[in-house]
């Protein structure tokens, strides 16, 4: 098989994005642990449900971003393609 | 042929950053003329309206508290003229009634009075009417006996024993 | 290169942005694209919404009774200025009017998807704009509220921190802009590979449930967190 310069620069670009795609665990787990500080505040407190939850929904919007980061990395080296 | 992607920085970019700036102020400008603007208006417009109705409403109670007092001291007032007025009266009827059962003390009294004055006059017409009857019995008798006897003397007797008959007290009473 | 073809792919996945139309300007070849004009489609609703509402609110005024649309407006309106007094307190005035134009365009624009739009915010054209006018906005009210010590307090609390604090200007900008793209994009392209890839019997049904989460939940969110996010960063130059 016969591989030119080009492709192996796109077949890197593919792996980078698939790695750069590992910065979902840092939100998963953010969002994750936002989710149950908020599930236990609901416990203590059941009068602030709403309060909580749309604290916490925001929070995790936020917290969301770095592992979005990481989307747009991905994407940018897979469309963009600022390597070819 | 056409355009495909999906991002990247270049002209293209920017193009689709000046049309979305074009829309933005399109949307500022009619949103806020058509939409934000009136209705904040119109919120605040009733805000207004309610403040003042709110106001005006306590000024009302207020007058009302005033007025109900008012009446309140006024019914007061009423009642206890009320009452001086049936004491007024009561005094009064008071005192018409000693008055009434005075005169009619009085009328009785005179009424008495009179009757007892009939009564002696009667009495006294009595007597006269006795005596008058008595003077003409006399006269009679004393007629007869001149009849039967001229002498004075036994005329005289006559009516003196005549007199003496009939009694003394007869005459006094 | 003797590719095999996938018999269950019905078409390729599509989530790309399309150019409609071309022209020059500056020396460029440039696109209109449709994106573009699905943020003009929504712009002309947003405008043809603001007129009926205008109209609906002359007619209330006339005979001071307001039908349903009307306190449906009002109490957006109420809970939008809430939304700006909780942040900016008394500032919040001034800015409730372009907080609502951007609201009601990102939410629009979000749940465009759900009307066969490409999401406009799913654009980085557009949504880098907006982060721009965030920026511009910011940096304008920290020059009027603080004249010089708008450049000083980078250098705060100590000069050596400058960088940093520079940085976390731009950055800002840049993080809200590409948080609302990142977000869109990724229900669109999520959308696109389930409508390109999957056999027809899994469209049924099924991507309803991913309309939910991608355009309504995932879209609301977003528009609020970027609403909220340029209040605070204006407050933050506020003083």
């Amino acid at each position: 098989m016969n591989i030119s310069g080009q492709d192996f620069i796109y077949g890197c670009s593919a792996i980078g994005a698939g790695l750069a795609m590992i910065a979902g665990i840092g939100p998963g787990v953010g969002q994750g642990i936002a989710a149950g500080q908020g599930a236990a505040a609901v416990g203590r407190n059941p009068g602030a449900k709403s309060d909580i939850t749309s604290t916490m929904l925001l929070g995790q919007a936020v917290a969301e971003t770095t592992g979005l980061y990481g989307l747009v990395v991905a994407i940018i080296l897979m469309f963009v393609k600022p390597f070819g | 042929m056409g355009l495909d992607r999906l991002i990247g920085f270049d002209a293209q970019l920017l193009s689709e950053a000046f049309w979305t700036a074009i829309n933005i102020f399109i949307l500022f400008a009619g949103l806020s003329y058509l939409l934000f603007n009136p209705v904040r208006e119109v919120l605040e417009k009733r805000r207004q309206k309610i403040a003042g109705e709110l106001a005006e409403a306590a000024d009302d109670k207020k007058n009302a508290a005033a007025m109900k007092a008012e009446y309140e001291a006024k019914l007061k007032d009423v009642s206890k003229e009320a009452d001086a007025i049936l004491e007024e009266a009561r005094r009064k009827a008071k005192a018409r009634e000693t008055e009434i059962v005075e005169e009619a003390k009085a009328e009785a009294a005179r009424i008495i009075e009179r009757a007892g004055r009939e009564v002696e006059l009667e009495k006294k017409k009595a007597l006269d009417d006795m005596k008058q009857e008595i003077i003409s019995i006399a006269s009679l008798m004393a007629g007869k006996v001149v009849a039967a006897s001229i002498d004075t003397t036994i005329q005289n007797t006559l009516i003196d024993e005549t007199l003496k008959e009939m009694g003394e007290s007869t005459w006094q009473s | 290169m003797g590719m095999m073809k996938i018999p269950m792919v019905v078409h390729e996945p599509d989530f790309m942005i399309h150019g409609v139309l071309k022209y020059e300007a500056f020396g460029q070849e440039l696109w209109i694209t449709d994106t573009t004009v699905g943020a003009w489609i929504i712009t002309a609703v947003l405008l043809l919404i603001g007129f009926i509402a205008n109209r609906k609110i002359k007619a209330a005024a006339d005979n001071g009774i307001p039908g349903a649309f009307q306190n449906a407006l009002e109490m957006g309106m109420e809970a939008l200025e809430n939304m700006a007094q909780g942040i900016l307190g008394g500032n919040a005035r001034k800015f409730v009017n372009y907080i609502g134009t951007i609201f009601l365009f990102i939410l629009f624009c979000n749940l465009s998807g759900l009307f066969g739009l490409r999401a406009p915010t799913a654009d980085f054209g557009v949504t880098f704009l907006l982060g721009m006018f965030t920026f511009f906005i910011v940096n304008y009210q920290g020059l009027k509220n603080r004249g010089v010590g708008h450049f000083t307090s980078l250098f705060q609390p100590i000069p050596i921190l400058f960088p940093i604090n520079l940085i976390g200007e731009v950055a800002n900008p840049i993080s809200i802009s590409l948080r609302l793209f990142a977000n869109l994009l990724s229900g669109v392209i999520i959308m696109g590979l389930w409508y390109g890839m999957m056999p027809w019997f899994v469209k049924i049904g099924i991507p309803a449930a991913l309309h939910v989460y991608c355009d309504l939940f995932s879209g609301c969110i977003q528009t609020y967190v970027f609403c909220m996010l340029t209040m605070v960063y204006i407050n933050d130059k506020m003083e």
